[in-house]
């Protein structure tokens, strides 16, 4: 029915059609912004990303089909297949027989299945009918009988079905034999062609996998993709790693591998990517510079499941930073490495700036800063070169001196810098005011940093025009330095303590001192470079250990530094200069040669400050005020001369300027450090620091850079007095050296994780530990190559033979308690005469030998301490070692006494004298050396006398040689000692033996000079102790670090 | 480039809080009595103005990087928004004022003699309203990252720590009031002030139409109130106060190093050390007698002293309860500005300051 129309138009406020057409267009516009709502919500970086990897790994996965698809579709499957063809034709002959088989299986099958399903029903009626038996038995006695009888019933008939059973599958077992026997030749081929083809399938079926097919785009399909998408965000949960959101500490999970899906796989290294967008041009623009599709670069360090830091477990956030559950490029916090990448990310990622991430990811240079919060109790790190270099430079520099760091506070290192307290009798004043100026004017490359003459003191404008304001401050600035420096000097003199320095007995040969600097040893840790710009290198070599020797002369006294080298810890008995036990004649030589290197004129030169009275005065005023009223201040100033008042306010300048922090000071032995500490530094909060009025970027890094390279930076446009200015010295750091300290300073983080992902040192590992830093704190790797590091002063030895020998299966080798002597005392020209290069006293406490000691053990899982001194052996044995000894003419390198020693012109020549083997050396070591020296020490002088055969077995020279005539004598000798020629064959044969019979023979040579079997007769031969996997152990110090401890 | 930086410095000292404050008291208590800025012409003149000066600020970089953070793009929505029906309730307002001068009736008073259906008159429009704000809030949401910061740390706060932008307002009233004032008291009582208005405003005219001159005195209270009172503090808690809750010209940068001294001195101290020349009384009530009688005399008295003069026409329209608690309301809103001005003329801490009992105002 139509509806009536209204008896009147009705009356509207609003022009309705208008109304209708702002419906419509808003209606519009709200359909068209809810679509844009779900496309923005769909489209994800990760997501293309992680198309763009299904893509390259199918592309991958290609190569891998073809390669399997040669091999699958060969030669060798053509012989197979013509297999197949002959054992078809043959199986035709018995075409019968086998219908026949097969009917009777057929027939069969139903019997069969009937049989085992009756036994089954019986087995089921037999179970229950006994429980019920037992149950009456228990409960109801009476009923018991009548149940018993059931069950044996049952038992019965369970009986006969179980033999129809077995007969139905006996016949079947039989026909399927007979069957095989006519079709096993057709199974073999068949089977032998599906192994062929094996790989060819499943990497056909991975290709199919990583298809982006119509079911692939629709499973991924917006809104759709809600069911189960194929590309999703991939995490790992860490519950040993925590978000520490201040009110708790929430576990970390980390999504990084939704973008870095081959972080964990090898197979797409930089290389192999780049091979394969070399083969497919069209995938280089996809994949762009591609480092999101690359396998972390380190994934036997890192990441891989194989690694000692899976990702599983430690994921990647827990070192690199980075927000964890993060799932873009920006929010994650990735930091651009420079500017230029900074404009090229916001162009390309939308990347901006994040102040409210407190842990952004450190920039790559930098990534080695994440190792060392579960790191720090170790001493080097040879698996993060930079962060190594980093801590060997706050270590050398002293950082820890003035900012406490936890971490090296326990390391209980020695101050870096010379003691001071008698510094009167080694240097001048004037010396030391021109050190204390401008310490790099005398030596380029010292690690002593400047602390006056700063910017903030005589430029305090920085790269600015300065004001007239800023013009007077800088005036006033360097009269303040002026008298600073005074006053320190004047400090440090008046309270040096007395100290005679005794002439020296006598004069020196330049020439002979300076060819004896160089041969002594002296440059392992030590350099003379008089260059202007020496560099300093506190990384790369250990010879910078010491002083740069340059301009000594000029410094120190003949006398002082004859005095010096001739015993270092009588002048300063905590000093790290070794004892190189020179003789008198030796010392006056290199002390003569070492007087006559003079600093440049230009140090020389350098004017003195001139001390201005009322500066000073002001400097000391501020000091009195501290604790005294204004009036008993300037009543104590008005009683002092001008030298009082330097001695006073350079005492106040030393703790203000924290000096003792490097040096030790009288009057200064317990002051406590005076910069901020730095134990947490890494995750301390950005609006903490104090940018000043400098514009930089706010985060970490760049703060650390700033500082480091110019320590006064921050003081720019202040106009403070200078008591208030910034404190800390300049190092003088070049770039990479900044790189190395801000990895360092980046690197002190709080641990945001459970004891458990921390690196615990116990037990061998922390005596290891102690024995490297007793290492590290002596710098042994000047000399020596320890833990595959180190010898810097073998560059320096024209033949590597003539340098100290490198330290490698120390352990195995020698045994402590001889190293402990020999560490203790070590004598000169005993084992290798031809060196002239001494190994120095270094005066070890019994505690460090011992670390030491055990070092060496645990490094090699040798036994430790104690050793069976005392072997027996076979008369026989080593009757044949003797002769061994004199076949093989290892006499003629290695002597076995002094005489035979001495005997000797060139010294050069010769092998370690063995009458030390007893008693250095550990027994089951030298047999397992002479068998295989090359493999103990590369490149050793000791001649691999027994090769590797063919089959990769050591064999006996004496093997090869065995029938040769001109042996024949050696053969009847060697006869009549082990009592038979097939005796002798067999020993000459086996290298084991050879090696046990040189061992035997060589021992006594340390006890009795060899002339008679040590131990007497043996009553039977003692068991072998063979030194565990000492190949692995041989082959390196990696194995050593990596291979669990001994339990 | 000179000129620009020198209007930008002009107009960085005038926001400072005493002259914005000031300006804002005149010039908007000034404006509402001017008529020709509630036209048409004066309503696209003044959002030219609004819009384009705001819109030009954009191109300094110091503005740009307060005003575009996510959690204050809304305070510059909320500048128009309150601007455009501040101008449209006065437009409104002084079109029936002219109306009813003509005798003619008020617009509300015609379009209500005629009656219509709730659909689609009514109910429609809500819908089209209801689309297009979704729309809005979508784009917005897309559009905009939410301002989500770093995790809250109770041993290291933001600096600034900023209230929610409704609060700004209150958080600006503790710059100058002992906290349990303006963080307790004066809140509750803007509640119940603010309920209380139907019981104490019984004037009926006004009632369903837009006008001024029938109004003077509730619309410029209101006036007062919000906008001045209330909006701009907001705005200036927004866009004017930096670290340390430092005030920063709107195209000054935001240093966290700007040191501001806070010499401020007690009502007491003012009369017994500086006029007096005596040591300050130990006992409290001695001490602070001054400052008690004279907010006294402030909440007591002067309501009785107006009642005879200058608000005779109300208090004798209201009654003498209504008229005591309206004006207590009213001396109290107004005790806002004044302890401003006390402060920044006088450098004035408290009137009343008895820290035994933590009692300050």
């Amino acid at each position: 029915m139509p509806r009536k129309p209204p008896a009147e138009p009705i009356d509207h406020h609003y022009n309705i059609p208008r109304l209708n057409r702002a419906f419509f267009w808003s209606a519009g516009i709200l359909t068209a912004v809810f679509l844009w709502m779900v496309l923005a919500d769909y489209k994800r970086d990760w997501k293309s990303i992680q198309q763009t990897f299904l893509r390259l790994d199918r592309d991958k996965t290609m190569e891998a089909v073809e390669k399997a698809r040669e091999k699958a579709y060969g030669e060798e499957r053509d012989k197979l297949r013509a297999q197949l063809v002959q054992a078809r034709q043959d199986e035709r002959a018995h075409r019968a027989t086998m219908a026949k088989l097969n009917a009777h299986l057929k027939e069969l099958d139903p019997k069969l299945y009937g049989a085992d399903q009756d036994a089954k029903f019986l087995k089921a009626s037999f179970d229950a009918a006994r429980y019920t038996y037992e149950d009456n038995l228990a409960n109801r006695p009476k009923s018991a009988p009548k149940a018993g009888r059931e069950v044996a019933d049952l038992e019965k008939k369970l009986d006969g079905a179980n033999l129809r059973l077995a007969k139905f599958k006996r016949d079947e077992a039989e026909t399927k034999a007979e069957l095989k026997r006519i079709t096993g030749k057709h199974d073999e081929a068949q089977a032998a062609i599906d192994k062929l083809s094996a790989d060819y399938k499943l990497a056909r079926q991975k290709v199919e996998t990583l298809k982006q097919d119509t079911l692939f785009k629709l499973r991924n399909s917006p809104i759709l993709d809600m069911v189960n998408p194929s590309l999703r965000v991939q995490q790992v949960q860490l519950p040993e790693h925590f978000n520490d959101v201040n009110f708790m500490r929430i576990p970390r999970v980390d999504r990084c591998g939704t973008c870095h899906m081959a972080a964990d796989r090898k197979g797409f290294e930089k290389a192999s990517l780049d091979e394969l967008t070399t083969r497919y041009p069209k995938l280089k623009k996809v994949i762009g510079d591609g480092v999101v599709y690359e396998t972390h670069p380190r994934i036997n360090l890192m990441v891989g499941s194989e690694s000692p830091h899976p990702v599983g477990d430690f994921g990647c956030t827990p070192c690199h930073g980075g927000r964890d559950r993060a799932s873009s490029f920006w929010s994650a916090g990735h930091s651009p490495e420079t500017s230029k990448e900074e404009t090229r990310w916001k162009r390309k990622y939308d990347w901006e700036f994040d102040k409210f991430n407190e842990m952004p990811i450190l920039p790559i240079k930098y990534a080695d800063a994440g190792c060392y919060r579960c790191h720090a109790d170790e001493t080097n790190f040879p698996e993060a070169p930079r962060l190594d270099a980093a801590m060997r430079m706050v270590e050398s520099l002293g950082c820890w001196g003035c900012h406490r760091i936890e971490g090296l506070e326990k390391q209980n290192l020695p101050r870096v810098g010379p003691s001071l307290e008698k510094v009167s009798s080694k240097v001048s004043k004037e010396w030391t005011t021109r050190w204390v100026m401008a310490p790099d004017t005398f030596r380029a490359n010292t690690k002593m940093p400047s602390f006056f003459y700063q910017e903030n003191f005589v430029n305090v404008s920085g790269d600015k025009k300065p004001t007239k304001a800023q013009q007077d401050m800088n005036v006033r600035g360097k009269l303040e330095n002026d008298a600073m420096v005074n006053s320190v000097v004047a400090y440090l003199f008046e309270k040096s303590h007395p100290a005679p320095v005794p002439a020296a007995p006598g004069s020196g040969d330049a020439a002979r001192g300076e060819k004896l600097l160089a041969s002594r040893g002296c440059y392992g840790c030590h350099q003379v470079d008089p260059r202007a710009d020496a560099p300093r290198d506190l990384t790369g070599t250990y010879r910078q250990f010491g002083p740069n020797l340059a301009g000594i002369g000029s410094k120190a006294s003949k006398d002082w530094i004859y005095q010096w080298i001739s015993d270092p810890k009588r002048w300063n008995p905590e000093t790290k200069m070794p004892n190189l036990r020179l003789s008198q004649q030796d010392a006056l030589d290199i002390a003569e040669y070492l007087s006559t290197l003079k600093s440049s004129p230009h140090f020389e030169q350098a004017a003195l400050p001139q001390t201005d009275p009322r500066i000073l005065d002001d400097i000391a005023f501020y000091f009195e005020t501290a604790t005294k009223t204004r009036f008993d201040a300037r009543a104590d100033l008005d009683r002092m001369d001008l030298h009082a008042k330097e001695v006073y306010t350079g005492e106040k300048l030393i703790a203000h300027y924290g000096c003792f922090a490097c040096h030790r000071i009288p009057g200064f032995e317990e002051a406590k450090p005076i910069g901020t500490e730095l134990t947490e530094e890494g995750s301390k909060a950005v609006h903490r620091l104090d940018f000043g009025f400098l514009h930089l970027p706010h985060t970490r890094q760049d703060w650390f850079r700033t500082k480091l390279h110019n320590p006064r930076i921050f003081d720019r446009d202040r106009a403070r007095g200078w008591e208030e200015r910034l404190r800390m010295p300049n190092f003088r750091f070049r770039d990479d050296e900044l790189d190395n300290v801000v990895t360092a300073v980046l690197g002190f983080q709080k641990l945001n994780a459970s004891a458990a992902a921390k690196k615990e040192l116990s037990g061998e590992r922390a005596s290891i530990e102690r024995g490297r830093r007793i290492v590290k704190d002596h710098n042994c790797q000047g000399c020596h190559v320890i833990e595959g590091f180190g010898g810097s002063i073998r560059s320096l030895a024209a033949d590597p033979s003539l340098a100290p020998p490198v330290i490698q299966g120390e352990g195995a080798k020698v045994q402590s308690d001889w190293l402990f002597s020999f560490l203790k005392a070590p004598k000169t020209g005993q084992i290798r005469p031809w060196l002239e290069v001494h190994m120095p006293t270094f005066g070890f406490t019994d505690a460090e030998l011992n670390d030491l000691t055990r070092y060496f053990a645990y490094l090699d899982r040798a036994a430790y301490p104690f050793l069976t001194s005392e072997y027996a052996t076979e008369p026989a044995r080593w009757a044949a070692g003797r002769k061994v000894f004199e076949v093989l003419r290892c006499r003629q390198c290695h002597p076995r006494s002094e005489q035979e020693m001495n005997a000797v012109e060139d010294k050069s020549s010769l092998a370690p004298n063995l009458q030390m083997a007893a008693k250095r050396l550990r027994h089951d070591w030298i047999n397992d050396w002479i068998r295989r020296p090359d493999e103990w020490m590369p490149g050793t002088r000791m001649p691999t006398n027994f090769p590797k055969g063919d089959t990769g077995v050591r064999t006996s020279p004496l093997g090869a040689m065995v029938d040769a005539p001109a042996f024949a004598k050696d053969r009847a000798e060697f006869a009549q000692i082990l009592g038979g020629d097939d005796a002798a064959k067999k020993f000459l044969e086996d290298p084991d033996a050879v090696t046990r019979a040189l061992r035997d023979y060589v021992w006594s040579i340390g006890i009795n000079g060899g002339t008679a079997p040590a131990g007497g007769p043996a009553p039977a031969a003692p068991p072998e102790t063979k030194p565990a996997a000492a190949g692995a152990r041989a082959s390196g110090r990696a194995s050593s670090r990596t291979a669990p401890a001994a339990p | 480039m000179f000129l620009i930086n020198a209007l930008k410095s002009v107009i960085n000292f005038l926001s400072a809080p005493q002259y914005l404050v000031t300006l804002m008291l005149i010039g908007v208590m000034a404006a509402i009595y001017w008529r020709p800025l509630w036209t048409r012409r004066g309503g696209v003149v003044l959002f030219a103005m609004l819009g384009g000066g705001i819109g030009l600020s954009y191109l300094d970089r110091n503005f740009a990087a307060v005003a575009t953070l996510p959690d204050n793009v809304p305070i510059i929505g909320m500048i128009f928004l309150v601007g455009f029906f501040f101008w449209y309730a006065m437009y409104r307002a002084y079109e029936n004022d002219r109306r009813v001068t003509a005798g003619m009736p008020t617009v509300e008073g015609q379009d209500s003699a005629q009656k219509v259906f709730s659909w689609p008159d009514l109910v429609y429009v809500e819908l089209i309203c209801l689309v297009v704000v979704m729309a809005i809030l979508i784009v917005w949401s897309i559009a905009l990252k939410a301002p989500l910061e770093e995790p809250a740390n109770p041993t290291d706060s933001p600096n600034p720590a900023k209230a929610p932008w409704y609060f700004l307002g209150l958080q600006e009233m503790l710059v100058y009031y002992d906290p349990w004032l303006a963080g307790v008291f004066f809140p509750a009582l803007i509640i119940v002030g603010l309920m209380a208005i139907p019981y104490i405003d019984t004037n009926p005219r006004g009632n369903g139409y837009f006008t001024f001159r029938e109004r003077k005195w509730e619309v410029s209270l209101f006036i007062l109130g919000f906008i001045v009172l209330w909006c701009s503090l907001i705005a200036l808690g927004t866009f004017l106060r930096g670290p340390n809750w430092n005030f920063f010209g709107p195209y000054e940068f935001w240093d966290v190093n700007k040191l501001v001294p806070l010499n401020n001195i007690n009502l007491s101290e003012i009369i017994w050390i500086k006029v007096f020349k005596k040591a300050l009384p130990n006992f409290w009530l001695f001490r602070e007698i001054f400052g008690l009688l004279l907010v006294g005399f402030y909440v007591l008295v002067l309501p009785l002293v107006f009642s005879k003069t200058l608000f005779r026409r109300f208090f004798e329209k209201m009654g003498m309860a209504r008229y005591l608690i309206a004006v207590n309301l009213v001396l109290i809103m107004v005790a806002l500005p004044i302890k401003m001005y006390l402060r920044w003329i006088f450098n004035l801490k408290y009137i009343v300051a008895i820290p035994e009992f933590a009692f300050n105002i």
